[in-house]
């Protein structure tokens, strides 16, 4: 195990392993009888049903917008709404099949928005549109009910960008992708790490940006988006 | 790093309480702080078991930190990112103007990270003329002012929105208003340009996952966000206790750490850097690089008494319980971490007992902050055993040492216990006016600055007691008057 | 059933009636204590400054001196928390001693605590007409546990409206050592109590302490607030007597 640690590195967990009693580092995987969260949590599942209304009313809590369809026409329907609702001239979205299916980006453009796809231009022109666009739409790998967040793996065509420049982020995923604990899905990023398909960066997003810095009042929108909308497909 | 705070414990106890605005203020944020853990805790429900659970899994890491430890580096190594060793703070500074002199940066962009601020990090760049800046809202306003934090989570509890307005006016030549929106408006306006064009950008890490090599940050604002989604370069600084074995574990403590830290059920961005961007990914940093921090951690390690301190997982519970933190706030205790956990571990850190070694003195051990402790860390335990340690290194002033042996000579012998107590009683009638002392000599002054104090009772208990007892054995009984 | 009472030195010196209260109290519950004269202080003012061996000394004193009692009880949650919570730390390890300390450890109760859960006993009909609010202690409460069992003595007194008291559970500032030493912080912790105490328009302030309420009606005294302090022994005996 200590083949390719540096001699620094190896003389710190020396003294580590010598403040601890031993006069070697430990290479052996220490047995442990306690993992994640406490027993009694395991047991917590919501039904679908629950796992819908549990996000939507979490995500709402924080002011953010969920609402629920059953369909893909349905969706695009509601998402043109709020594009037009918010005034959103310029957005961007994820390189994402199940976006790209929604058939989104014609009414949009047809209705003279401007509709980018990350991923279609040089690293540094991309960072740039997504900073100069209102709006950012993204497709959620798993949501989770109980606390009302977002997971989202990053990828080339799935950028972090996209969820974090425009002032708007708007998330679309399907009621499948839902789970009760949050530990559902660390629990998938540790098999993704041990088949060795760990992306390189996950966020869980809960609600917009935020921060009670100033004298305790909380303001909204800080560094992230001040907006967050979420679809839940049926 | 031998660090000295500019005066003494009490001095700087006796400025911070005399300043109104800080205190209201502080008292005002621990108020909404606590008040929020206490509901959030209680939705979740179970919150001994979670504390028990967290307890147990980071006792388990620390206790084994030599396994974990080698097993992130390789995995950080394997994910190509950069491992560095920092055993000093003098040591952390210098790998991370190294990289920033190999990269020829200009402007360093940072967000939260206390360890940064344990080594001085800001400073050292200044001196060497790159230009670094704060993202955290409440840590660029500070850094407007030239201060140092004054709470873990909200830094710039100290400062209040006039005091800001003024501050970004005054930079930007322009009148900025008051309201809260406005003064928000203005640093996002202001960081994003800076997010953009930075060369490097900075972290903390709330936790490294040892099985993948991985970083979380839990952060509300989305600066940790860009400072490692922008920027070419992301550095992290970690203390070195701070692991998890895998993400599994990580679930409970996103369910400690933000409801103990601010009362949130989870933090708006719980972010995970798995290492440097893929080669074909289009934003991230390319270049990824983690710098280890010891800096008197292995100290502690392996010593009874103090071990269990590494388990502390930065959640400022402690400080918003405590009443001395409430009534003196962050700067006083003169060092990067305030309140109870940082009168622990500011002297063991810098094992420097003569320095620091007043810190300890700075609680009423009322235990708060042990009962606050999402990771049951004895805190108030540790402030005693601290306590002791100063008095075997001969530390603690004559008069006091002198005071705890007649204290012995009389109290650990009952007749000579009686004569002392009978003595004292002499003194009294020079000092005491209706039974109580209004105005006391030596260090008896302090406690009558305050208060009155009694005078000892014309009869102690044990004088009366014949007649007490006497009278109960009597011919009534048990039902005597 | 052999009871003993540890009066603690505070009560000791300053506030006998806190031990008669307490005496007369358990006779009228059936419960004879008896006095062992031996004893001096559970050594927790020089444990909490750090002089362990002093604090040792002082303890075997105190040990020594209720070897032979079946239960010790003491009007204090902080001297009998510092036995719980300290005694076994302190003989760790010592033959002579460290079963001795255990086995004082677990014959020793704050009065309240014996009232309640050793005896069984929440209502000892006594009767006040007074408007009382109650600081608990914080090493009755964090030490030894005790929330609910004082509150249950109070409640059962007939004629007593029990007033919450603002921010109760935070700590007087009393401290020990604490309140000399750090006078300063201690001070305003103190004033900061008692502007709560006052808010509860409270004539009586009840506590389980002596050192807490020494405290706190010292600075009640100091601001010339008309608020009675007493121990919850006095309270109680005061409104069973009558």
């Amino acid at each position: 195990m200590s083949s390719n640690l540096t001699e620094q590195e190896f003389a710190l967990l020396k003294r580590i392993a010598g403040r601890l009693g031993r006069s070697e580092p430990l290479t052996e995987k220490p047995s442990r009888d306690v993992i994640g969260p406490p027993d009694f949590w395991r047991q917590f599942q919501l039904s679908q049903e629950e796992k819908i209304e549990r996000f939507c009313e979490s995500w709402r809590a924080l002011t953010g917008v969920a609402e629920t369809v059953q369909s893909e026409w349905e969706a695009v329907d509601v998402l043109k709404r709020w594009i037009q609702e918010e005034n959103i001239t310029n957005l961007i979205r994820w390189d994402h099949p199940e976006l790209e299916s929604l058939g989104l980006d014609e009414p949009l453009r047809l209705s003279g928005i401007t509709v980018n796809v990350w991923g279609h231009g040089d690293p540094q022109s991309m960072k740039e549109i997504a900073n100069q666009a209102e709006a950012g739409i993204t497709w959620a790998d798993y949501a989770v009910a109980d606390t009302g967040t977002l997971s989202l793996f990053s990828s080339r065509e799935k950028a972090r960008s996209v969820s974090l420049l425009p002032p708007i982020h708007i998330a679309v995923f399907r009621a499948k992708q839902l789970v009760t604990r949050i530990g559902e899905v660390m629990v998938k990023i540790d098999e993704m790490n041990r088949n060795g398909s760990l992306p390189a960066g996950v966020n869980f997003i809960t609600g917009p940006s935020r921060s009670s810095d100033i004298e305790n009042d909380l303001s909204i929108g800080v560094h992230g988006p001040k907006k967050v909308f979420a679809l839940i497909i049926k | 790093m031998s660090v000295k705070p500019a005066m003494p414990l009490k001095e700087r106890m006796k400025h911070a309480i005399a300043d109104e605005t800080l205190i209201e203020a502080v008292k005002k944020t621990t108020d909404r702080l606590e008040g929020g853990k206490l509901a959030s805790s209680e939705a979740l429900g179970n919150w001994q078991e979670w504390r028990e659970q967290g307890s147990r899994i980071r006792s388990h890491v620390v206790q084994h930190l030599d396994y974990y430890l080698g097993q992130l580096i390789q995995n950080v190594k394997k994910r190509g990112g950069h491992v560095h060793i920092a055993d000093t703070a003098e040591h952390a500074v210098q790998i991370f103007l190294d990289i920033t002199k190999q990269k020829n940066a200009k402007s360093v962009l940072k967000s939260k990270s206390m360890v940064s601020e344990e080594v001085h990090l800001n400073k050292a760049l200044e001196e060497i003329g790159v230009k670094v800046l704060e993202s955290d809202l409440g840590e660029y306003i500070i850094q407007l002012f030239g201060e140092a934090p004054s709470h873990i989570i909200i830094p710039a509890i100290h400062k209040n929105r006039y005091q800001i307005a003024d501050k970004f006016s005054a930079i930007s030549g322009e009148q900025i208003s008051e309201d809260t929106p406005t003064l928000t408006a203005f640093a996002r306006r202001k960081l994003r340009q800076e997010f953009l064009e930075a060369d490097i950008g900075v972290s903390g890490c709330n936790f490294a996952i040892a099985e993948s090599g991985s970083i979380v940050m839990f952060t509300n604002e989305g600066n940790g966000r860009m400072v490692t989604t922008l920027p070419p370069v992301h550095v992290a600084f970690m203390g070195m206790e701070r692991l998890l074995p895998s993400f599994e574990d990580l679930e409970t403590f996103v369910n400690l750490l933000p409801r103990s830290a601010t009362g949130q059920k989870i933090t708006s961005y719980v972010s995970v850097i798995n290492g440097p961007r893929k080669e074909e990914d289009l934003d991230g940093a390319q270049e990824f690089h983690l710098i280890i921090v010891d800096n008197g951690r292995s100290n502690i390690l392996g010593d009874d008494e103090f071990q269990e301190v590494l388990n502390c997982i930065r959640c400022g519970a402690c400080l918003n319980v405590c009443p001395v933190y409430r009534h003196i706030g962050g700067h006083a205790y003169g060092d990067v971490y305030p309140g109870p956990i940082g009168a622990v571990i500011t002297p063991l850190l810098r094992d420097d007992m003569k320095v620091w070694g007043d810190l300890p003195y700075a609680s009423s051990l009322c235990g708060a902050c042990t009962d606050a402790c999402p990771v049951k860390i004895p805190l108030h335990d540790m402030l005693v055993h601290l306590r002791a340690r100063k008095v075997k290194l001969g530390l603690t002033p004559g008069w006091e040492r002198m005071a705890f042996r007649m204290y012995r000579g009389s109290f650990a012998n009952p007749g000579r216990y009686r004569l002392s107590m009978r003595a004292a009683k002499l003194m009294v009638p020079f000092m005491a006016k209706d039974g109580y002392i209004e105005k006391g000599p030596l260090h008896m002054l302090g406690w009558t600055n305050a208060r009155h104090f009694p005078s000892p009772a014309p009869q102690s208990f044990r004088e009366k007691w014949a007649q007490l007892s006497a009278e109960l054995e009597g011919p009534k009984g048990g039902d005597s008057k | 059933m052999n009871v003993s009472l540890f009066i603690t030195c505070l009560a000791d010196t300053f506030y006998p009636n806190v031990g008669e209260s307490t005496v007369r109290l358990l006779d009228r519950l059936g419960v004879r204590a008896d006095f062992p004269e031996g004893q001096t202080c559970c050594g927790q003012p020089a444990f909490n400054s750090g002089y362990r061996d002093e604090a040792r000394d002082v303890a075997k004193t105190l040990i020594e001196s209720f070897e032979k009692s079946e239960y010790v009880v003491g009007p204090s949650g902080s001297c009998i928390g510092m036995i719980h919570h300290y005694y076994p730390l302190l003989f760790e390890g010592d033959s002579r001693w460290e079963e001795r300390a255990k086995k004082f450890v677990s014959k020793s109760f704050e009065l309240s605590q014996f009232i309640v859960n050793v005896l069984g006993k929440q209502d000892l009909g006594a009767r006040m007409n007074a408007k009382v609010t109650y600081h608990p202690s914080c090493h009755a409460m964090r030490l030894m546990g005790i929330k609910h069992e004082p509150l249950a003595l109070l409640q059962n007194v007939q004629g007593l409206e029990l007033v919450d008291l603002p921010f109760a559970e935070d700590c007087c500032g009393f401290g020990g050592t604490f309140a000399v030493k750090m006078h300063e912080v201690s001070g305003a912790m103190v004033a900061e109590k008692a502007e709560h105490v006052k808010e509860t328009n409270a004539e009586i302030l009840v506590g389980t302490d002596m050192g807490c309420l020494m405290n706190i009606g010292g600075r009640l005294r100091y601001e010339g607030a008309p608020v009675r302090v007493m121990h919850v022994a006095e309270l109680l005996w005061e409104g069973v007597k009558s």
